[in-house]
């Protein structure tokens, strides 16, 4: 008998078999084996049966001990001829690798999800269909004898999941608070939740901020932007919107002329999206909060000047939804309302872009003619994701952005 | 024997060992977790594959079964590729594509194991159609177990075929078991070979275990079938070694069936004691075959794990047509 | 509720319908084994084990060893089934679907239409289909949207241990023909199964993830992977109502055109290849009667136009895991 050294493994006995038990050595270290001589017990959940000695040997280790449980594949013991060493059966036991666990085949990994929340586009806005019931759930509550006019629902737009009717169907008061407090806890906290230091919220900004800053190269263009056209336009405005509601316009305006800027940097690929969901800073109790306006293109003035006004309300009373948060395509801070006249904003990641408005000031003009004047600006500084936009693209939004602001007319 | 020279006798010793050793050799594999999927093996019945195939020439067809290993050797299949594929290489028979199951090698007369039972007989009809059509003097051999015999799809041959009286041979291999189901009971305990026979096909019997017999009776068959006596039979019995597929627990046979089958009914030591009784073979020239066997098995095992593997692209070669699929989402 | 593996839950429900009515039998290739062997009989309970321990507790009049003879299988249930009895046939692998097509075909989903009516055919065949264990061209197959296109047929394929019992407890109390499909990849997986009997309506989908953006319908097997890619997804704020039709026929068109009536956003994921198959079936009915709800076009996941390969590597390429089914929802938002 040569020195080849052989596995004693775990057999695979039967089409499904994943594990077996050692349950009993019929043969002690030492012993001379012979090939098909019956060696130790194994155990599936199906049978109990006798390995046979796979080849003329000495049974030189026994590496699993009676009562272990091992995958297929696995080494329980070495066979070998008595001219092998016992330093060659032990490098034979600690290389050896189990076939079957190198043929299993791990789950094809998802692809990574990216930290931030991408929301479909059109899923939002339709807060004004009927709630929905659909077929799976009319059925379980028919089953069950649940009335769905009692059930509150706990998903999207009211909708009534099976969740619901199971709850309400097991006692519950149908407000599906019970079922939705914890999850909501991100968006929509109650009003009366103590902000802590830590709050769940606030890790939440952390972490996302932390990322964003430590995996996006950001690059900073400052532009100053003549607020005189918008001043004398404000003047003769019939309803209320506010210099920030008509810098977000004049960026929305800018975003369509320009949408370079407007999209999503995910898993190696830009994804560009046919409307502008725009969101906008909010310094909320609970820390800062990015409301969206979905569809902003589609809106005028007055129309995003009340939407933003909406959500900024429901932003410092805690009463934003999921939704209302989700899906932003490019993003608009401002903190001139505290003086601060410049700043660089961090990109809230899938995003591409944030624009930072300063404060409005009083700053010397130059007119066509050559004149100086007394004048309103503002700077406006964009961050861009130097990954997937370049300077010239930034540079060209800014160009849009105060074009719009510049020649602003009342609408 | 008078028609095996010496160079036949040592040929049909060496496939019939290389069988032997390239099954047990894969039982162990297998066992220890070594190769993916269901294998058939076929240890235990070398005489009968060997003692046909020594009639054919590589015109000749043959069609297997699940358990084919033996017949694709027994033809001449390069022994080396075989070991690939089952162990799912690229530079396998099939290219990994097929496995144990479907080794096939057309160039050499072998249309292929077979998976589903008795899905061989009527294709080897076609292929004595041909041979009748043709007029080139081949013969077309499928391989049944006692399984099979209870399809329609053999029946259906057998008939056919005496109706064409086309050149085939039908060979019928009793081991036994059809899975884990005994022969007797699902044949109703009726002789196989003798419903084979209520076709009118003349069957010639053989003892398993024995090249010889095999050798002889095959003979007959094959001379029935080339001189235009239309379809003829063979019929052996000859229980396998190892179980229905490679892990199968075998509870269906009595515990100690198998080891006695070996010290019983053994093809090897069968040939052996014969060329030695009549003094045509020396014990020296067979130990070496079996060196020789022996380090081919240990390459082919070898060069099968060390073996390029195939690339999931591979998937769509050998199709007609590709269809831009779902996989391609975007 | 106690856990159970799709193997037991299945075992379980034939219990309960021997039990309960002794004219269900079973017949069909070792599902009780070892007959005219020289070892034990009923030592084998079908090759995956879902007959066990049914001749021992019911006999072996009421379970029926056969010869390897398929189309004998088939047809015998069928006359049985024909004069009233409940078949349950078993077929080995459902790719063995082909050597007893005419009886399934031509014979058992004809009989009550072609009668005028005046027949019943309650026979059940089960067969283990689905590509795994590498066992490569010939027994691995899904067959169930071939069988699908038949009328005549109910078929049945169920993704998880409490729809199987259910669902074969439904398919044995029918009066008409049922395929049901047991993949083989499931027998293991395990999921809590009550230990009385129930049944699981024929027609109505399961829908075991609800969401608002897009409607994922996949079946058998490849519902636990659109779950993985569900779950993934839902962590960046995407949600899918998933649809589990559980019975391809008869087809629960209902719960899906709901779905993406709310959605506008449709996969559809199967492991059979994609021609003439349940995906194109599915987008069909959708791209017909919910076409103005569509935002996007549909997409399907699916098996590539090919035999199913041998060799491990080639095998897992040609199933479609949950990055396939990730990428295809995130191409209908785009």
């Amino acid at each position: 008998m040569s020195s080849r050294i052989v596995p004693l493994a775990i057999p695979k006995w039967g089409i499904e078999m994943a594990e077996g038990t050692v349950n009993r050595w019929l043969k002690a270290e030492g012993d001379a084996v012979a090939k098909g001589e019956e060696l130790v017990e194994i155990e599936s959940d199906k049978i109990v049966n006798a390995l046979e000695c796979p080849a003329d040997g000495v049974l030189r280790r026994r590496i699993a001990d009676e009562g272990e449980s091992l995958g297929v594949g696995s080494l329980i013991g070495v066979i070998a001829g008595a001219d092998a060493s016992d330093e060659q059966v032990e490098a034979f036991a600690s290389s050896y690798q189990n076939p079957e666990a190198a043929a299993a085949e791990p789950e094809a990994a998802p692809a990574a999800a990216p930290e931030a929340q991408v929301q479909a586009q059109a899923a939002a806005a339709a807060s004004d269909k009927p709630v929905r019931v659909s077929p799976p759930v009319r059925r379980l509550a028919e089953r069950l004898g649940v009335d769905l006019g009692t059930v509150q629902g706990s998903g999207r737009n009211g909708r009534i999941t099976q969740e619901d009717v199971e709850r309400v169907a097991a006692g519950g008061d149908g407000s599906g608070d019970e079922a939705s407090a914890s999850e909501e806890t991100t968006a929509a906290a109650p009003a009366d939740v103590v902000v802590e230091p830590l709050s769940a919220t606030r890790r939440t900004i952390s972490e996302r901020l932390q990322a964003s800053k430590r995996d996006i190269p950001h690059f900073y263009l400052t532009a100053d932007l003549n607020l005189d056209a918008v001043k004398n336009a404000r003047a003769q405005f019939s309803f209320r919107a506010s210099l920030n509601d008509i810098l977000s316009w004049c960026c929305v305006r800018a975003l369509v002329a320009e949408p370079g800027l407007n999209g999503l940097f995910i898993d190696d690929a830009i994804h560009r999206v046919g409307e502008v969901n725009l969101a906008f800073a909010v310094a909320a109790d609970r820390g800062l909060m990015t409301p969206v306006v979905h569809g902003a293109e589609k809106l005028d003035l007055k129309a995003l000047a009340e939407r933003m006004s909406a959500l900024a309300t429901r932003a410092r009373e805690g009463d934003l939804k999921r939704e209302d948060m989700a899906g932003a395509t490019f993003t608009v801070s401002n903190l001139g309302m505290f003086g601060v006249t410049q700043f660089d904003a961090i990109i809230n990641p899938p995003q591409l872009g944030i624009l930072a408005l300063g404060e409005a000031r009083q700053a010397a003009a130059i007119n066509e003619e050559g004149n100086v004047h007394a004048s309103t600006a503002l700077s406006a500084t964009l961050s861009c994701d130097h990954r997937v936009v370049d300077g010239a693209l930034g540079g060209q939004f800014l160009k849009a952005l105060r074009k719009e602001v510049e020649t602003f007319t009342t609408p | 024997m008078t028609s095996l020279d010496k160079q036949a006798l040592l040929r049909a010793y060496r496939r019939m060992r290389t069988i032997r050793d390239f099954e047990d050799r894969l039982h162990v594999e297998i066992a220890a977790g070594q190769v993916a999927g269901f294998t058939h093996l076929y240890a235990g019945q070398e005489a009968i594959a060997v003692g046909v195939c020594e009639h054919l020439s590589e015109k000749d067809s043959i069609i297997s079964t699940h358990r084919g290993h033996g017949h694709c050797i027994a033809k001449g299949a390069d022994v080396k590729r075989m070991m690939k594929e089952i162990f799912g290489s690229s530079e396998g028979t099939c290219n990994g594509k097929g496995g144990s199951m479907h080794i096939a090698e057309v160039d050499r007369g072998i249309l292929g194991a077979n998976a589903i039972v008795g899905g061989g007989p009527p294709i080897a009809v076609g292929a004595a159609l041909a041979g009748k059509l043709r007029g080139d003097g081949t013969v077309a051999v499928s391989f049944s177990g006692d399984g099979s015999t209870n399809q329609g799809t053999t029946f259906e041959a057998m008939n056919m075929a005496k109706a064409l009286q086309v050149p085939k041979v039908f060979v019928i291999e009793n081991n036994g078991y059809a899975e884990n189901t005994g022969a007797d009971y699902g044949s109703g305990g009726v002789d196989i070979a003798a419903r084979t026979e209520g076709f009118g096909i003349p069957v010639f019997r053989a003892d398993g275990a024995d090249f010889f017999d095999v050798y002889r009776a095959t003979g007959e068959a094959v001379a029935h079938a080339r001189g235009g006596g239309g379809p003829a039979g063979v019929y052996a019995e000859m229980q396998r070694y190892y179980g229905h597929y490679e892990g199968d627990p075998q509870k269906y046979r009595a515990p100690d069936e198998p080891k006695n089958l070996r010290e019983t009914h053994d093809c090897l030591k069968n040939y052996r004691q014969r060329v030695a009784d009549d003094g045509s073979l020396a014990a020296a020239e067979l130990d070496q075959i079996d060196a020789e066997v022996a380090e081919l098995i240990e390459a082919a095992v070898t060069e099968a794990k060390a073996a390029p593997r195939p690339s999931p692209e591979d998937v769509t070669t050998d199709v007609y047509i590709n269809y831009r699929g779902a996989s391609d989402a975007g | 509720m106690p856990v159970k593996s799709m193997r037991d839950a299945l075992n379980e429900a034939l219990h309960h319908e021997f039990e309960r009515d002794d004219e269900v039998f079973a017949i069909g290739e070792d599902i009780a084994g070892g007959r005219g062997g020289t070892g034990e009989v009923d030592c084998v309970g079908g090759i995956f084990g879902v007959t066990r321990g049914l001749m021992g507790r019911f006999g072996g009049d009421r379970v029926i060893d056969t010869p390897i003879s398929e189309s004998a299988i088939i047809g015998a249930a069928a006359g049985a089934a024909l004069v009233g009895m409940r078949p349950v046939a078993e077929l080995m692998f459902a790719d063995f679907i082909g050597v007893c097509m005419d009886q399934i075909y031509n014979q058992v989903a004809k009989f009550r239409y072609m009668f005028g009516g005046k027949s019943r055919c309650p026979i059940v065949i089960r067969a283990t289909c689905g590509t795994a264990f590498n066992s490569a061209a010939q027994h691995s197959q899904t067959m169930y949207p071939l069988m699908t296109a038949i009328p005549g047929l109910k078929v049945v394929v169920p993704s998880n241990p409490y729809d199987a019992k259910g669902l074969l407890i439904s398919a044995i109390r029918d009066d008409d023909p049922v395929l049901f499909f047991e993949h083989k990849a499931l027998y293991r997986r395990k999921g809590e199964v009550p230990d009385e009997p129930y049944t699981v309506p024929f027609g109505e989908a399961a829908m075991p993830r609800e969401g608002d953006d897009v409607t994922v319908v996949a079946f058998g097997l490849m519902v636990g992977v659109a779950e993985k890619a569900i779950d993934a997804l839902a962590e960046e704020g995407i949600t899918c109502d998933l649809i589990d039709p559980r019975t391809p026929s008869p087809l629960d068109e209902e719960t899906i055109l709901e779905s993406v009536a709310a959605t506008g956003r449709l996969v559809v994921v199967d492991e059979s290849p994609p021609r003439c198959g349940l995906t194109a079936d599915v987008a069909g009915l959708v791209a017909d009667r919910g076409f103005s709800s569509l935002k996007a076009p549909i997409k399907q996941v699916t098996a590539p136009h090919s035999p199913v390969p041998f060799s491990p590597e080639l095998e897992k390429a040609y199933v479609p895991g949950p990055a396939d089914v990730i990428e295809a929802i995130r191409a209908t938002l785009q």
